[in-house]
């Protein structure tokens, strides 16, 4: 992709072991990234068959100016999501960008499913299924570091490898299921775990080693140092740096924005023993940066605990966020760091969505306590702020070792359309919410993102203003704002980097290294991936106007008070119009 | 009425955490607001112009559906100006 014209992708089937690569030029006017890879699952997918069907595709891109620009450090996977039946869309950090780049690789699509368990092994001059009998089952921890030992390149492999592997959730098809990124990062949201595990697929390796010329090197050196100082000289960054995203705990709660106990509250009594400082007094041992950032945003905690009798004890390492304080902290009701650390653990080993898994324990802890179900399917007793009962809920959720976490394995919208309860499965269109309850914004914004998530469209950011409530202007702005970040994730920027990468830093910088773009090109682009998402989405029987919201969301107050179901399904309508006239649209 | 400031906007506010504000009459946040920026001066009120700088709240609650900068507030009100929430 670096000056050059075609964008490079990796075909492998994994049932045949065969590979071909395609140079494409007409994927250079969807720039790179989720550009690339919205394109690549239209023309892969078959919507006709299920989502884990072997014929379904894998697809990961990176973006254009991968790892050559600071924090231009993530790649994004598509993939048709086990939990909804429709776009599944995740990003994850750490070395895959960075190292796909140097393997010579801009997209890699995976089809079929392998014979026997398999790990796929790719770098700059081989491609190989490898045998992974011998590591299916172990959990995520352990199987980064047996292919750590086996990947290690003549001794070459330190920070030019990438390994993406699944736990044993993923190889059960927990439809929440993650993929683990070099243990502290993920592509968390949405099952492509379970994917995975459905075609054999136990991780990728990629290492990469080949050199790629920068051609006015002046030119770029220029631009790249500008981006540099705006990212470590400034203000812009610094709070990611410091406590990082838990430092949002405290503002939430004080807003009433923080989801506690299944959403029974707006804020927790307890915020102030697990916000963001409290971690880094308490547990805060290490901060990392993903390949090609210097800003260092993960947060690494530790907490020591006795595994066995006889004095046996163990330091736990895990890297901590806002998210997972919400889902296993605040919407469970436990007020320790150390409990949540351990919560996280669990999570990581099975290799579960942190997220997901919160908010169906919360939904399951609920519905145990309002005689929906009772102890007889949870094999434990659940009560908030009790954290022994969620450890081995979590693992039962991962083995599905009986009907009722089996059917909690498929998400919290289908355990409530088993078991009841569905007022207070706190999920938006089938994904499970995440960790604001703040407005419209937030709200509208998850319904009508095209994956669902916060971050589609920033929708909490506008509930966050202090202009009045518009309703035309928040459905413009919603719908803006995700033609925009489907532009800034075709490059694929971290969203931490969003004020740093302004228009004109982008068209800077994409022309040191072979782009010609305008400000148009780059709304043009935008609006072309949007429109192939939403057309994916249609393609897979989404309805957005079929979207039902949990009641709970409109009894619970939020940051701006108790929302109206008729003004959100108002909203919702609003934004489907826009959403319509643009898949007609001929771009 | 009481301002309370969380964060680092009171790296705009000479480190104070709280103030009471002098006009005991303001009728709006947006009244409120520009005692402030008298009181505190140009880096305080550069600061807070910014749309996704802070998040006010007055008693508890987002200012959104109350008017937004006119949010209405007398005497006895409680307003929090807290850092932006962001997420990546």
């Amino acid at each position: 992709m670096i000056n050059e014209k075609y964008i490079r992708v990796l075909f492998v089937d994994m049932n045949t072991g065969k590979i071909r690569v395609e140079l494409r030029e007409d994927l250079m006017a969807y720039l790179g990234g989720v550009g690339i890879a919205s394109r690549l699952l239209m023309e892969n997918m078959n919507p006709e068959l299920k989502p884990t069907d072997p014929e379904q595709p894998i697809v990961f891109a990176i973006g254009a100016g991968a790892y050559v620009f600071p924090v231009l450090t993530k790649t994004v996977a598509m993939f048709i999501s086990p939990l909804t039946g429709e776009l599944g869309e995740s990003y994850a950090g750490a070395r895959m960008a960075m190292a796909m780049l140097m393997a010579g690789y801009d997209a890699l699509v995976i089809t079929g499913k392998a014979k026997r368990h398999s790990y796929l092994s790719v770098s700059t001059d081989n491609v190989s299924v490898r045998d992974a009998r011998a590591i299916w089952g172990l959990n995520v921890e352990e199987t980064g570091h047996t292919l750590r030992n086996r990947e290690h390149h003549k001794g070459d492999s330190i920070g030019k490898r990438a390994i993406i592997r699944i736990g044993p959730a993923g190889e059960n098809g927990v439809s929440f299921a993650c993929v683990c990124v070099d243990t502290y990062r993920h592509f968390g949201r949405l099952g492509l775990g379970a994917i995975m595990g459905s075609k054999n697929l136990k991780a990728v390796s990629i290492y990469g080693n080949r050199s790629i010329p920068i051609l006015d090197h002046k030119k770029y050196f220029k631009v790249y140092q500008e981006i540099y100082k705006k990212c470590t000289s400034t203000d812009m960054m610094a709070k990611y740096h410091d406590a990082g995203t838990p430092i949002n705990i405290m503002p939430l709660n004080q807003a009433g924005g923080l989801p506690t106990r299944n959403m029974q509250e707006g804020s927790f009594e307890a915020a102030s023993d697990i916000c963001g400082d409290s971690f880094a007094e308490k547990n805060l041992i290490r901060k990392m940066a993903c390949t090609g950032c210097p800003v260092g945003c993960i947060h690494i905690g530790m907490y020591r605990r006795e595994f066995d009798k006889g004095h046996e004890y163990e330091a736990i390492n895990v890297s901590y966020d806002y998210e997972l304080i919400f889902a296993l902290g605040t919407f469970l009701g436990i007020s320790s760091t150390d409990k949540i650390i351990a919560l996280i653990d669990v999570v990581e080993k099975c290799g579960l969505d942190a997220m997901s898994t919160g908010v169906c324990l919360g939904w399951a802890t609920d519905a145990l306590k309002n005689g929906y179900i009772s102890t007889e399917d949870t094999l434990v007793e659940l009560e908030f702020g009790v954290y022994g009962g969620y450890i081995e809920a979590i693992k039962h959720l991962s083995d599905g070792t009986n009907a009722f976490y089996r059917n909690l394995g498929k998400g919290v919208k289908h355990a409530a359309s088993k078991y009841g309860g569905g007022d207070f499965a706190m999920h938006v269109a089938g994904t499970e919410m995440a960790g604001y309850h703040t407005g419209y914004g937030s709200l509208v914004g998850a319904a009508v993102g095209a994956r669902h998530s916060h971050l589609c469209n920033g929708g909490y950011s506008f509930d966050q203003e202090s202009t009045k409530f518009d309703p035309d202007e928040l459905v413009d702005k919603l719908f803006n704002e995700e033609i925009e970040r489907c532009m800034t994730n075709s490059l694929v920027m971290c969203l931490f980097a969003r004020k740093i990468y302004d228009r004109p830093t982008i068209l800077e910088a994409l022309n040191t290294i072979g782009w010609s773009l305008t400000d148009e090109d780059l709304t043009a682009i935008g609006r072309r991936i949007l429109r192939e998402k939403l057309l994916i989405k249609k393609a897979l029987g989404f309805k957005q106007k079929s979207v039902k919201l949990p009641k709970r969301f409109f009894q619970t107050p939020s940051m701006n008070g108790v929302l109206n179901e008729e003004t959100a399904n108002m909203l919702i309508r609003k934004y489907s119009e826009k959403a319509d006239e643009l898949m007609n649209e001929a771009l | 009425m009481t301002v309370n400031f969380y964060g680092n906007i009171k790296k705009h506010t000479n480190g104070e955490g709280t103030y009471v504000p002098v006009n005991k009459t303001h009728s709006t946040l947006r009244d409120v607001l520009d005692e402030l920026n008298v009181h505190f001066g140009d880096s305080f009120a550069s600061f807070i112009s910014d749309n996704e700088a802070c998040l006010f709240l007055v008693n508890g609650k987002g200012i959104k559906h109350t008017g937004g900068l006119d949010t209405p507030v007398c005497n006895g009100d409680i307003i929090n100006i807290l850092p932006f929430v962001e997420a990546g």
